[in-house]
């Protein structure tokens, strides 16, 4: 318990740090709020334009595929201000040899990578999905009740773990390639893959997504929204993580082995 | 100068680039790897419309449309943003300066051996995916369309590398210029035909549309490639391509110019 404590104190003194930093350089966190929700509308016109033509992808309509992409932008806003910016920074530390500080430092070496750095400029993306959100999901399910919206959030924290094991141990790539430090391109290429509803793959793929924990990622906490959730599509969503955290943590050991560092 | 001398020049940096790239292959692969997947989520999406035609395409076609954005996009896109704008914030483009060296022409050569290489991984990819999509695509290039795709590709890889050199030379101005590219970025997926073809878009907006340099980029090839377009607006579209060349060309003269004078640095 003194040692979860000791974690949570750590973290919010990370947290603090952070914040301390982007308020001194406020217009360009200003700057980048606006970017973001401009990156964001590209997906929403995009969607807006495919809707002109088409009524339905797969069995989603407009306002269905509008609230899964609600949902995995608040994922994607949420995995970003806490781990994003930190995956960048493990790969550089891999590549020029730097990691050896952190492997000595008294804490556990994967926390203080994984969580160092908190991305405060998501946090007005994250309320204007949080908004959006609530607007879309009250629409689509007039019986929505608190229930749905605390399950949806939790497997959505559970999609959100799995894609951190799954990021982690794709990154590990980087101790056999040090050269490949573009390696976040595939993981954030297959994290976009849960934007899109996962019944319009082949029927031979959709497995993958439930291995990779893109479906509790986005999906399944949509349809638990919409009260359209399966007990089996919970079971395999909360299964996932498990996995690769397993993998990740392996990957990970073979992966020290293969570190050579450049300090003297 | 002389020519001979120039070419030797340009042709020593062409070659340094080109041997850069067996040391940086993984990085190729990887955004190439990124890219295939991106266009297998497309066609899965497309294929499970509702519709057999969107926006004046069949789905075969619009997953032809895909590949052709997917492939046009290794020839005409350019990242030189980084490069102009990173030697004007650490100072090292006073190198440039004072050498009979053109900063501009070392990017253009730089790169184009980058993108030659790039092409050739993506003709390796596009076989893959003709493999596994084959009876899915519709799109099938005549010797014709081939001939009129060439100076619409070099028109818009020309507008596209003036659009980066323009962005990055802004550094000299600002200090801190990432937002720029990034809307640039955002503008030109959408209004490129990247993210949906034109025809998606309102009948009003067209003028509009027609109108930005980002029509020349992505969809004109593929609106030549599926004979969207008659021969008189093909050559119309080619003026005004020729148009925004000239005009970015200016602007980034004029930019780089001034940013030169004003730019000031430790010795090195």
């Amino acid at each position: 318990m003194t040692e979860i404590k000791r974690y949570i104190k750590l973290y919010w003194e990370f947290v603090k740090n952070c914040t301390a930093r982007e308020l001194e350089f406020r217009m360009n966190f200003f700057i980048r709020t606006i970017v973001y929700v401009g990156w964001a509308s590209l997906t929403y016109i995009g969607i807006f334009l495919i809707y002109g033509q088409v009524n339905q992808i797969g069995s989603w309509d407009r306002n269905e595929m509008l609230l899964l992409v609600t949902v995995f932008c608040i994922a994607s806003s949420l995995f970003k201000m806490v781990f994003g910016q930190n995956f960048y920074l493990i790969s550089n530390y891999i590549r020029k040899g730097e990691l050896d500080p952190i492997l000595l430092r008294p804490i556990n070496t994967k926390f203080l990578l994984l969580t160092r750095f908190f991305k405060f400029d998501q946090i007005p993306r994250l309320i204007v999905f949080l908004l959006l959100c609530f607007k879309l999901a009250a629409e689509i399910n007039s019986n929505i009740s608190v229930a749905n919206y605390i399950v949806g959030f939790i497997i959505m924290i559970v999609g959100i773990m799995g894609i951190l094991y799954f990021t982690l141990a794709v990154f590990c790539f980087v101790f056999w390639k040090p050269r490949a430090w573009n390696i976040w391109e595939i993981t954030n290429t297959v994290r976009d893959l849960a934007e899109k509803p996962i019944d319009v793959y082949p029927k031979s793929i959709i497995a993958v997504f439930y291995i990779i924990p893109l479906a509790a990622y986005a999906m399944i906490p949509t349809l638990i929204l919409m009260g359209q959730a399966t007990l089996l599509q919970v079971v395999l969503a909360v299964g996932s993580p498990i996995f690769f955290y397993l993998i990740s943590k392996f990957v990970w050991k073979e992966g020290l082995k293969q570190y050579e560092s450049a300090s003297s | 100068m002389s020519f001979r001398a120039s070419l030797r020049k340009y042709s020593q940096t062409f070659a340094l680039s080109f041997a850069s790239i067996a040391v940086e292959k993984e990085v190729m692969i990887i955004w190439c790897i990124s890219g295939v997947i991106n266009l297998f989520a497309v066609t899965a999406v497309l294929l499970s419309a509702d519709t057999s035609v969107l926006g004046g395409y069949t789905k075969p076609e619009l997953i032809g449309y895909y590949i052709l954005v997917f492939f046009v996009g290794q020839i005409i896109n350019w990242f030189c943003y980084w490069d102009v704008s990173g030697v004007i914030y650490d100072g090292s483009v006073i190198n440039f300066i004072i050498k009979p060296f053109s900063f501009f022409k070392k990017i253009l050569v730089g790169e184009l051996a980058w993108k030659i290489a790039n092409i050739l991984i993506y003709i390796f990819a596009l076989l893959i995916i003709y493999a596994v999509l084959g009876g899915n695509i519709s799109l099938s290039i005549s010797g014709t369309v081939a001939l009129k795709l060439v100076p619409v590709l070099i028109i818009g890889s020309a507008i596209t590398f003036l659009m980066h050199f323009l962005l990055g030379s802004i550094a000299f101005y600002l200090t801190e210029t990432q937002f720029l590219i990034d809307f640039y970025f955002i503008f030109s997926q959408l209004l490129g035909g990247a993210i949906v073809p034109l025809s998606f878009f309102p009948e009003k907006f067209m003028p509009f549309l027609n109108l930005t340099p980002f029509r020349y980029t992505f969809s004109l090839p593929a609106e030549i490639a599926f004979s969207r377009i008659s021969d008189g607006q093909y050559w119309m579209a080619l003026v005004a391509g020729l148009a925004w060349i000239a005009f970015l060309g200016l602007g980034c003269r004029l930019v780089w110019v001034n940013g030169i004078k004003k730019f000031s640095a430790y010795g090195q």
